[in-house]
């Protein structure tokens, strides 16, 4: 009853909103700014603005409620133009079974702008607790299929080449049945299969959820008497000091979690051909390591030894690096690497992760989102297998400190060559607005310019007032949905339409080519080269970019590798390492397209 | 709760006067008594089983309520605390000794348990009660504080201090306390006021300076690191500030030359010597980084950050199981650390 009549006051405050907090106006203009670059929301436009995500109650009483739900960027009938798959959870009356399920949504792109729900003929309504989705083509037949993770059993929805997807979870023994989050496609034993790697988060009882305030509600754990004051402090709110019931915030009741529940399992599933995976996550090792929140993850060869490694943000725990030994296991790295933690050997709330080559040094780094009165983190590769935390000097430290972040991406949003960072927002808690945390609910999206030299300028007040709309935003996905060269932005919002930002670059902006690999599954790549390294060298820079399955914060982005290439007219050369290990080189006849590469065509690498 | 006050609680039950009408009321009486009893002994939570039911049946007695608040409260479950206290004072007759004492007991419960609005007034009344009760005082102040009410906590807090209100110290003493409390825009306020008071007030240009870092203005902060500097090149502080905002501004061997002088100045500061050990960790200075981290190990011997420190510098010097060895110290003090805060 306490609990109830605190929480219905944090919702009335919510509706009063905090106007003044950072994480709500955007900053002025910054003279770093690419000129003529903005945003524009198109979701109406573009017709998805049907889609209406759902999870739980507005009062956010539970932790389910509060993670939302991801977005994954596929081209799924293989028309060259990039589809939309939007993850939905339950409402709490459909949760209970008091109405219908609430559905995700399949948007086709009609290549005009337009988009078309093809939901229903396509069969990826989903009608579970979603939660993420990646997407790759797990049985190498040339057409994109997709995974959805669900508080519950997981589907695998297989794409019959149609229009039609079957879900094979359960025939593929990847339904999972967990608390599932972040996932991502990756062929780790170079069997030319891609493999499955699923986050979860926490064994959460629907039927015997922690109250809001917890048992613990108002305690502060070790402190205070009554007489003696001189020690005591009134409560804080324990949420995310580790250890500690985190059920209060701020002397407020919250949503229990994730500290104080227990981590569930993560799993990784060997695809072994024939439509079947096995679970092979003891055999990995992978075991070995702590049980952890997992949510947002990535294959990427950190070490560039030519086997994918793994990367797992974990909430309020280190991040995982499982390093591929090669031989069909991993050794668990994060904090001893220095990824797993921030440069002071402190864990963070990790949520979504970035990967992208941000200094041009030919390696890939990391950023990873965080809660809120934490800073995001940046780790360059210093190669070797050893990170550093280089957060402050890069200028990211302050500006994200207010915002509790989730889907993240590298991306170069002005073709000037570099990448830059894109950060989607909003904290958990309703009760935020009406609180004085400095921090706001919805919160607006965050748009990094990177300056060359290993800094970054916030030009979220640059970029257009679409981007810096406050949202309730979870799920991130980059692609240029489009093709017009330009990376765009769809969020999956918490309890609401997604919002799609179309990149409008001036008519004489900067020039760019974008590379669909095609693999060959009979050299053991698979078919669509997920894994794979690309570098274009062009104007006396040579870029990376990968084709990368999942990524963000439970989302998807565009397989096709993307480059800007500023006022250059010319692709030296783009130099592909396909995940089998050959090398090739292509030369692109010219810029301003997206070209295919496929493995054998090339000139083989000197 | 006054030891007197609990006894005529407890004679008043026994007398019959107060709750002596039932059989019931009896059984009240005898768990009242009990409870003064268990709470006596130091056995909060016997007090908790033995009087939560009563609290139920007889919803109209204050008894039950008063020694239900105090067990909570000595139980550190001030929300809980703050319910039955707060039951309690609406039942009392106001004015009443228990009245009065149940308010000097709620208003702190409702201050710990971050209840801070409703902690105000409880907390005013029972100041001006026991207005030589520093604790009172220090709980309104903080709760004036976490209210946003920057002035009423500064006047609360120069009282504890013994300072004049309106001086320009007392503006300085409530910004630190506010900077301690993370509410920066009330503690730069508070500093700018004190400043206009006191342009040379020592430390507020510092204050001001670290202010700015926060807010990730490195450029206005090194400004301000360096004016405090120019009046006062002894502190300590200051210099590392300096430092750390210089290494923002991505100027490590500036920040380096800052980050020494902090240390010249005060070969205690281990966290200087860290970072210090950060910024050659990340300049390629490996033996720099060790010596820096070995001194700081010989200040705190059991710094988690030293020891995760000393472990990346291993790990990079191409020394794994030496990493792995530091990193497994750094991670047992981490769990003591955690031990210690639980």
């Amino acid at each position: 009853m306490r609990g109830r009549a605190l929480l219905a006051l944090g919702l009335l405050a919510a509706a009063q909103g905090s106007q003044r907090d950072p994480t709500v106006v955007a900053p002025p203009p910054s003279p770093h700014a690419a000129a003529g670059v903005t945003f524009a929301d198109v979701t109406a436009s573009a017709g998805l603005d049907s889609f209406r995500h759902r999870a739980g109650s507005d009062l956010k009483p539970y932790l389910p409620e509060t993670l939302g739900s991801g977005v994954a960027l596929l081209d799924y009938d293989n028309d060259g133009w990039l589809d939309v798959y939007l993850v939905n959870s339950l409402s709490e009356d459909a949760r209970r079974g008091a109405a219908p399920p609430n559905a995700a949504a399949l948007f086709r792109n009609s290549g005009d702008g337009s988009f078309t729900d093809e939901t229903a003929r396509a069969g990826v309504a989903n009608h579970r607790w979603g939660v993420g989705a990646c997407a790759g083509d797990v049985n190498n037949d040339g057409w994109t299929d997709l995974y959805v993770t669900n508080f519950g059993q997981s589907r695998l929805y297989v794409n019959r080449g149609d229009g039609i997807f079957a879900d094979s979870a359960a025939s593929a023994g990847v339904q999972a049945d967990t608390w599932a989050t972040g996932c991502a496609f990756g062929d780790y034993d170079g069997d030319g299969l891609l493999d499955l790697y699923v986050a979860a988060y926490v064994d959460f009882d629907w039927d015997n959820p922690p109250p809001p305030g917890g048992a613990a509600a108002g305690r502060v754990p070790g402190r205070g008497s009554l007489g003696s004051l001189e020690q005591a402090e009134p409560a804080k709110g324990a949420a995310y000091d580790p250890g500690l019931p985190a059920c209060v915030y701020h002397g407020i009741p919250v949503a229990c979690g994730p500290k104080g529940l227990a981590p569930a399992a993560d799993r990784l599933f060997r695809n072994e051909g024939g439509g079947r995976f096995r679970d092979v996550s003891r055999q990995a090792r992978l075991h070995e390591a702590e049980a952890s929140y997992g949510l947002g993850v990535a294959w990427v060869d950190a070490d560039d030894d030519g086997r994918p490694d793994l990367i797992v943000a974990n909430d309020s725990m280190p991040n995982f690096l499982f390093h591929n030994r090669g031989d069909g296991t991993f050794a668990e790295i994060g904090v001893l690497s220095g990824l797993g933690t921030n440069g002071d050997g402190r864990d963070q709330a990790y949520m979504g992760v970035a990967v992208g080559d941000f200094n041009g040094n030919g390696r890939s780094d990391f950023f990873f989102t965080t809660f809120a009165g934490d800073n995001y983190t940046l780790h360059r590769n210093e190669g070797g297998l050893d990170f550093s935390d280089v957060t402050l000097q890069s200028g990211l430290l302050a500006a994200t400190l207010p915002f509790l972040g989730w889907g993240a991406a590298f991306l170069d949003y002005d073709n000037d060559g570099w990448l830059d960072l894109l950060a989607a927002n909003g904290h958990i808690f309703p009760q935020a607005d009406g609180a004085a945390w400095g921090t706001s609910y919805r919160q607006r999206t965050l748009l990094f310019r990177n300056l060359r030299n290993g800094r970054f300028a916030d030009v979220s007040g640059s970029a257009g007032a679409a981007l810096a709309a406050p949202k309730s935003s979870r799920g991130a996905a980059v692609g240029d949905l489009f093709n017009d060269g330009t990376p765009d932005i769809v969020l999956n919002n918490l309890d609401g339409p997604p919002t799609v930002l179309r990149n409008r670059h001036a008519p004489d902006g900067a020039h760019w080519i974008a590379a669909r690999l095609v693999g060959r599954p009979d050299r053991r790549t698979p078919a669509d080269a997920i894994g794979a390294k690309v570098f274009c060298v062009a104007d006396g820079l040579r870029q990376r970019g990968e084709v990368a399955s999942g990524r963000s914060y439970l989302s998807q982005g565009d397989l096709r590798v993307h480059f800007g290439l500023g006022a250059t007219e010319l692709v030296e050369r783009l130099e592909v390492k396909w995940p089998n290990g050959e090398a090739e080189w292509f030369a692109p006849a010219g810029v301003d397209r997206v070209v295919v590469l496929e493995q054998g065509r090339g000139t083989p690498a000197p | 709760m006054s030891a007197a006050l609990r006894l005529a609680l407890v004679a008043a039950c026994a007398a019959g006067t107060v709750c002596a009408q039932t059989a019931d009321l009896a059984g009240y009486a005898d768990a009242v008594r009990a409870a003064d009893a268990l709470l006596a002994r130091g056995d909060y939570g016997g007090v908790v089983q033995r009087l939560e039911p009563w609290a139920e049946r007889l919803p109209g007695r204050p008894e039950a309520r008063h020694f239900l608040g105090l067990a909570l409260y000595r139980l550190r479950d001030f929300a809980a605390a703050a319910d039955h206290l707060s039951a309690c004072l609406a039942l009392e007759r106001a004015e009443s000794a228990a009245w009065r004492q149940t308010v000097e007991i709620l208003g702190p419960a409702r201050y710990f348990a971050g209840q801070f609005r409703e902690a105000a007034p409880l907390l005013e009344q029972a100041a001006a009660w026991r207005p030589d009760d520093s604790d009172l005082l220090y709980s309104l102040a903080m709760t004036r504080l976490q209210l946003g009410q920057r002035d009423r906590a500064r006047i609360a807090f120069a009282k504890i201090f013994g300072v004049d209100p309106a001086a320009a110290e007392a503006f300085a003493l409530a910004a630190g306390l506010a900077l301690r409390e993370n509410r920066p825009a009330d503690a730069e306020a508070l500093l700018r006021a004190a400043v206009e008071r006191r342009p040379d007030l020592h430390g507020a240009a510092y204050e001001l300076g670290v202010l700015a870092f926060r807010g990730g203005d490195y450029g206005r902060s090194a400004a301000l690191l360096r004016s405090e500097l120019s009046r006062n090149p002894g502190h300590a502080l200051a210099w590392h500030a300096l430092g750390e905002t210089l290494a923002a501004l991505g100027q490590p061997a500036a920040a380096v030359e800052a980050l020494k002088r902090a240390v010249w100045l005060d070969k205690r500061l281990a966290r200087s010597l860290l970072l210090l050990a950060k910024i050659h960790l990340g300049q390629g200075g490996l033996e720099l980084a060790e010596a820096s981290v070995q001194r700081a190990l010989e200040i705190e011997p059991r710094s988690y950050e030293a020891h995760f420190l000393q472990s990346r510098i291993h790990y990079k010097a191409g020394r794994p199981d030496r990493a792995k060895r530091q990193l497994a110290i750094a991670e047992e003090i981490r769990r003591a650390e955690l031990a210690d805060d639980r």
